[in-house]
């Protein structure tokens, strides 16, 4: 049997920049200068070094949370708890230094573990009985909220906490506060987890297409759990950089994270890697939530308009996603 | 006046020119049957007819009118009916209130569920279909009977022309048959049908008129009483195509690389065929013999309840397709789309994603590593892809058929000794890539693979087997050397004709 090569179909060459392609990859970082630009004429203070530390500062909490969650979404699963779990590792953690009187490393360990633990739940009960992760996170969210009103009684915790603890979300090191240089660590692992690992290729691959995964030879449950493991974990350790900011934890202090990471991972999957949950896209979404809602206090916003804003971010980035068929959900 | 006329079409996607100035007219009662390779963009033509897309250039006429469609439901409102080679059914819901979807007969918001049943009845009825229980939950009828009941509801609304893209993939012949009756009812009844298919036998069997596209332009168009069948594949090919049947291979001395002894799953009963090495083993049947179900469960994918797999001699319990893998045993399944691409990925990513655990020393993945192995695969298997960082979605058909089963090329330093169960290997893509596919699935029998095919192309069959075997109804009806088959025979044997078991 003889046959011949094909033929190649005939493509226009592409043209030196893709202009339509550029604005498409790149149109949620330009929105997120045109933002930053616009805050800046509007108010001169909004640009000094003071005020763009606070920024990061601000942000650094929520870009642990969101990159978590990207890693989770990347996966292909949804996890609606990590408010919930942000928040009651972060009244374990305060609890056990102030009312428990443990150490700071002790304390720090078991609030970490609350969230990886939520997360193993998480895993079992979405890979293991086939319960959809959205359904499972929301009911599990529910579950840690009990947890922590039965530990704290839903009361805020104060106390003294050992100097250590407090550097994590106060400290500085070279006038760079220390929660936006463990933030910017944690990105840059969880980016070379998802790109340059093989567990994070197949948790890249096992979302995109969990069948054709499967049939790869991945073992799909296994990175599903992972992902939801991650999401939790990463919740955890944002809830104690926050107890740890603020002095003191409040029983629902870190809830409105859910959201805004939501926001973010969805933001980012506009960007750099169109439709796939990215930590680069995540970071892209995370500064534009914080620049949003540090500008809108710059200049004078009432409070609201931040949580109305904020929310429409969320549904407009999802609203763009799916235009430009970058996400299917049903 | 002509029913349809396309005139001029251009149409233009970032970097490809799908349509180029291209001229299309369908008359009253004609079958116009619509040819050419994927890529050559008989798809662009029926979702601009449908009005799906928009042309950059051109207009679209109806009756000798300008069309101007911004909808799909603005064609269908024209009678224009588009029927996809898609399932839009409801599951759940049964054959009558499917048809009637959307037009149920009501009072006040009831549903007169007797006048709908007499409607759905009366529809079928009317298109010749006689053998559908209209009370039944479409989810639980087959696949050919469950698309005959897209047709219907497709053409409740005495359409003026019909649409039908690849209407036959999932079809038995059978229901084939009674398909191509109900086209010509129609036509008797003056309306025009667009024809899209891969099937040149269906074309010649059932088209009048014919229009072969090739790279986004009209290479030639008229009546089919023109055009002798052997003469079409190298107008869409545009170059002469080898005689492709290959020398038969006796492998009966070869070592046995894969042994299935009553094997019993979901779907499939008491299946027994070997693999020798070396070998291209037929495996044929109509959509729900089973052979999807025998596949998928060889490799873990599915559960097996009874039986026993052998793989080189030794027994294996094989429960995950990582297990499968290791030994040797390596499924590229059917329907890319849904089970073979990993959608939104690259090139690259989706060429490496089984062979992961070779370029990944220590967990950390080898850029350098993978790039190669993949660039290595696209050049052996002549993909078409602008790069490797590419969208793996916005390649062809044929050349996503390349990468799903390149894949398995990036994960097999050495081919000889695995056992490759292709499904359907070459469904829906087009004459030249699947004479290619047909020339590298040899290739890996030659280089000492086992190679299972399951096809339900009679043509790929008698040209790739070396032994086949015809299941029907969930086990093994017949199996034997290619010598001992034509393709009329084994058609026999699918379809139930005969009860005499070969070899």
């Amino acid at each position: 049997m003889k046959i011949e090569q094909a033929p190649t179909t005939s493509r226009l060459k592409s043209p030196a920049i893709d202009w339509d392609d550029f604005i498409a990859r790149y149109g949620t970082v330009l929105a997120l200068v045109a933002v930053f630009v616009a805050f800046w004429v509007l108010e001169s203070r909004f640009v000094s070094s003071r005020n763009l530390l606070n920024i990061l500062r601000q942000v650094s909490t929520l870009a642990v949370v969101a990159g978590g969650l990207t890693i989770c979404v990347a996966a292909g699963e949804f996890d609606l708890s990590v408010g919930t779990v942000a928040s009651l590792a972060g009244i374990l953690v305060a609890g056990l230094m102030v009312r428990q009187e443990q150490s700071f490393e002790i304390a720090l360990i078991v609030a970490l573990l609350s969230g990886a633990a939520f997360g193993t739940l998480f895993g079992f009960i979405v890979t293991v009985f086939r319960v959809p992760s959205l359904i499972a996170t929301i009911g599990g969210s529910s579950i840690a909220l009990g947890v922590n009103f039965a530990y704290a009684g839903g009361d805020s915790i104060y106390g003294q906490m050992p100097a250590t603890f407090k550097f994590i979300g106060q400290g500085f090191i070279a006038g760079i506060p220390f929660a936006v240089i463990l933030a910017l660590a944690v990105l840059l692992v969880q980016y070379l987890f998802l790109n340059k690992t093989r567990a994070g290729r197949y948790v890249i691959a096992t979302g995109a297409n969990p069948k054709a995964a499967k049939l790869s030879g991945i073992n799909t449950e296994r990175y599903r759990f992972l992902g939801l493991i991650c999401s939790g974990f990463f919740a955890a350790l944002a809830g104690v950089m926050l107890t740890s900011y603020l002095g003191s934890a409040q029983p629902q202090g870190a809830d409105p994270y859910t959201m805004d990471a939501l926001a973010a991972v969805f933001l980012g999957m506009t960007t750099i890697k169109r439709g796939q949950a990215n930590i680069l896209g995540t970071l892209v979404g995370v500064l534009t939530l914080g620049i949003i809602n540090n500008g809108l206090n710059m200049v004078g916003a009432p409070f609201y308009l931040q949580n109305m804003v904020r929310g429409g971010i969320l549904i407009f980035a999802v609203l763009l996603a799916v235009r430009r068929e970058e996400i299917r959900f049903f | 006046m002509a029913l349809l006329e396309a005139r001029d079409i251009v149409k233009t996607y970032p970097g490809v020119r799908a349509l180029d100035h291209v001229d299309f007219t369908l008359e009253r009662a004609q079958i116009h049957a619509l040819v050419g390779m994927n890529g050559a963009g008989k798809s662009t033509l029926v979702k601009i007819i449908a009005g799906a897309e928009k042309p950059d250039r051109g207009s679209i006429f109806l009756d000798g009118q300008p069309l101007h469609l911004s909808h799909a439901r603005d064609a269908s409102q024209h009678g224009i009916v588009v029927v996809h080679q898609e399932r839009t059914l409801i599951r759940h819901l049964s054959v009558a209130e499917n048809i009637l979807l959307g037009i149920e007969p009501s009072q006040l918001g009831i549903i007169n569920n007797q006048l709908l049943r007499q409607r759905a009845r009366e529809l079928l009825e009317s298109l010749g279909i006689s053998d559908l229980d209209i009370d039944a939950d479409v989810e639980k009828l087959g696949a050919g009977q469950q698309q005959l009941v897209d047709i219907a509801r497709a053409l409740r609304t005495s359409p003026k022309a019909i649409v039908l893209d690849e209407p036959t993939a999932s079809l038995s012949a059978g229901e084939t048959e009674h398909l191509f009756d109900t086209l010509r009812r129609f036509k008797e009844r003056d309306v025009g049908i667009i024809f899209v298919s891969h099937h040149l036998d269906e074309v010649f069997e059932i088209a009048d008129h014919i229009t072969i596209l090739r790279d986004g332009k009209v290479v030639s168009t008229g009546p089919i009483a023109a055009y002798k069948p052997e003469d079409v594949p190298r107008l869409i090919v545009g170059r002469e195509i080898a005689e492709t049947s290959s020398e038969y291979v006796d492998a009966s001395g070869k070592p046995v690389l894969l042994e299935v002894r009553n094997l019993s799953g979901e779907g499939f009963y008491e299946v027994s065929l070997e693999v020798h090495a070396g070998e291209v083993v037929g495996l044929a049947g109509v959509v729900g013999a089973g052979r999807t179900e025998l596949l998928e469960s060889l490799v873990g994918y599915r559960s097996v309840r009874n039986g026993t797999i052998l793989v080189r001699g030794e027994p294996k319990r094989i429960h995950t397709p990582q297990q499968a893998i290791q030994y040797g045993l390596i499924l590229v399944p059917e329907k890319r789309m849904e089970k073979g691409l990993l959608m939104r990925l690259d090139v690259l990513e989706n060429l490496t994603a089984a062979c992961l655990p070779q370029y990944s020393p220590g967990g950390i993945v080898s850029e350098r590593g993978l790039q190669q192995v993949a660039n290595d695969v696209v050049r052996r298997l002549s993909i078409v892809t602008p790069s490797l960082r590419t969208n793996v979605g916005n390649l062809s058909g044929g050349n996503k058929q390349k990468v799903v089963f390149g894949k398995w090329l990036a994960a097999s330093e050495d081919v000889g000794e695995k056992i490759f169960l292709l499904d359907e290997p070459t469904e829906g893509i087009d004459v030249g890539t699947r004479a290619e596919m047909w020339n590298i699935i040899r290739r890996l029998a030659a280089q000492g693979a086992g190679v299972v095919v399951a096809t339900s192309d009679l043509e790929e069959l008698m040209v790739l087997a070396d032994r086949i075997y015809i299941m029907r109804a969930g086990t093994v009806v017949s199996s034997g050397k290619r010598a001992d088959f034509t393709q009329e025979l084994v058609l026999q044997h699918m379809l139930g004709a005969t009860e005499t078991v070969i070899g």
